[in-house]
């Protein structure tokens, strides 16, 4: 057993007896990259405060049910995966019955030089976020993980339960979808 | 450039920007890009577009990090909370064990003359309290309102809006309040 392996045993035991802080101390490991894959999921940032609090109510709940505490950040990405699934879904139900605003305006940016400036620039963040929204989920969830948590091919395919070939080529074909959709939008 | 040849180069693009290539893949890279302005050009393209699509990504996540961080403990929180705890069990313990002089507290109850201790640490028996006889008979009275042929009214409740129908039909009389301004 590696060191790093022993070390999340221990503080997934510890997490189970309840001992003050290491519920606190695995939250404060994994959040970040929890949210990264709530938006990998769902493409929606916007969902992603409410449902990661979802997420860890449904871990201190499931912890018991985890066999292989090595495999925990596996088996945090499904519980993360179903619940933003799930998440997703609900949000689309309750989405169909309002007209919404415009989802991808994004806050001017006062440091910038002008307001037009500060409006091109939110426009292009909002082409860029809106293509990869756009993508299939199949590639979206390695392009975003592999972008937002510098994941390399062989994690990524750890937590999605894929093989470093197949991760490899998802993300060749996410980039290619892009290309295909931002093409002549990316100025030099 | 045939379709086998692109996809080649899309995985070894891939592979370069996700720095998963190895070193010979690497100058595979620079060699083509090197001697091929096309294939330069093409793997400029990739790059870039990753590197604008990152940065939109990240700078998505950035406005939605959490704003709340947990206070760091310092030691004199944890001193003051041990404080608090020992004189709570101070006074505690010293409530408990002195004797309270009798006809001290509140207005005694029968329970309270009966039992009135000496000593907190004195055997004491309870009393038993005295109660009525209940009737055997239930008769139902007979309620009317005056002016009134039915047997139940609408009187107004404690807070605007709302009505309590009084009605007097089984042993009981039951107020039930109706949550409607009309």
């Amino acid at each position: 057993m590696t060191a790093d392996a022993e070390t999340m045993r221990e503080r997934i035991a510890r997490a189970r007896r309840g001992e003050p802080g290491a519920a606190a101390r695995l939250v404060r490991d994994h959040d970040a990259w929890v949210r990264s894959a709530i938006y990998a999921v769902t493409a929606r940032s916007e969902l992603v405060d409410d449902l990661v609090q979802q997420i860890w109510t449904r871990v201190w709940e499931r912890l018991d049910t985890l066999e292989n505490p090595e495999q925990f950040r596996a088996w945090l990405y499904s519980v993360a995966r179903n619940t933003a699934l799930d998440g997703s879904m609900a949000d689309k139900r309750r989405r169909s019955r309002f007209t919404p605003l415009d989802d991808h305006a994004a806050p001017l940016d006062r440091r910038q030089p002008g307001p037009l400036a500060a409006v091109a620039r939110g426009e292009l963040q909002a082409t860029l976020v809106g293509a990869v929204q756009s993508l299939p989920a199949l590639y979206r969830e390695p392009f975003v993980l592999r972008h937002l948590e510098d994941w390399n091919y062989a994690e990524i395919g750890q937590v999605l339960g894929l093989s470093v070939e197949t991760v490899e080529t998802r993300l060749v074909r996410a980039r290619r979808l892009l290309r295909e959709m931002l093409q002549g939008k990316v100025e030099p | 450039m045939t379709t086998t040849t692109n996809e080649r180069l899309e995985h070894l693009f891939s592979r370069v920007l996700d720095d998963e290539a190895t070193p010979a893949e690497r100058a595979l890279c620079e060699a083509l890009c090197r001697e091929h302005p096309q294939v330069g050009a093409a793997f400029e393209d990739y790059r870039r577009l990753d590197q604008a699509v990152g940065d939109a990504l990240r700078a998505t996540m950035r406005q939605r990090q959490p704003r709340t961080y947990p206070l760091p403990v310092r030691w004199w929180t944890r001193a003051g909370k041990v404080t608090a705890v020992a004189a709570a069990a101070c006074l505690a313990a010293f409530a408990w064990l002195h004797p309270r002089p009798p006809g001290s507290g509140p207005a005694s109850t029968p329970f309270r003359q009966a039992a009135a201790p000496v000593s907190w640490f004195a055997p004491t028996t309870p009393q038993r309290d005295t109660v009525e006889p209940v009737p055997t008979t239930y008769e139902r009275p007979t309620v009317r309102v005056r002016g009134v042929e039915r047997q139940w009214i609408i009187v107004p409740g404690d807070e605007p809006g709302v009505y309590r129908i009084i009605q007097v039909d089984r042993v009981r009389t039951h107020a039930i309040p109706v949550h409607r301004d009309f």
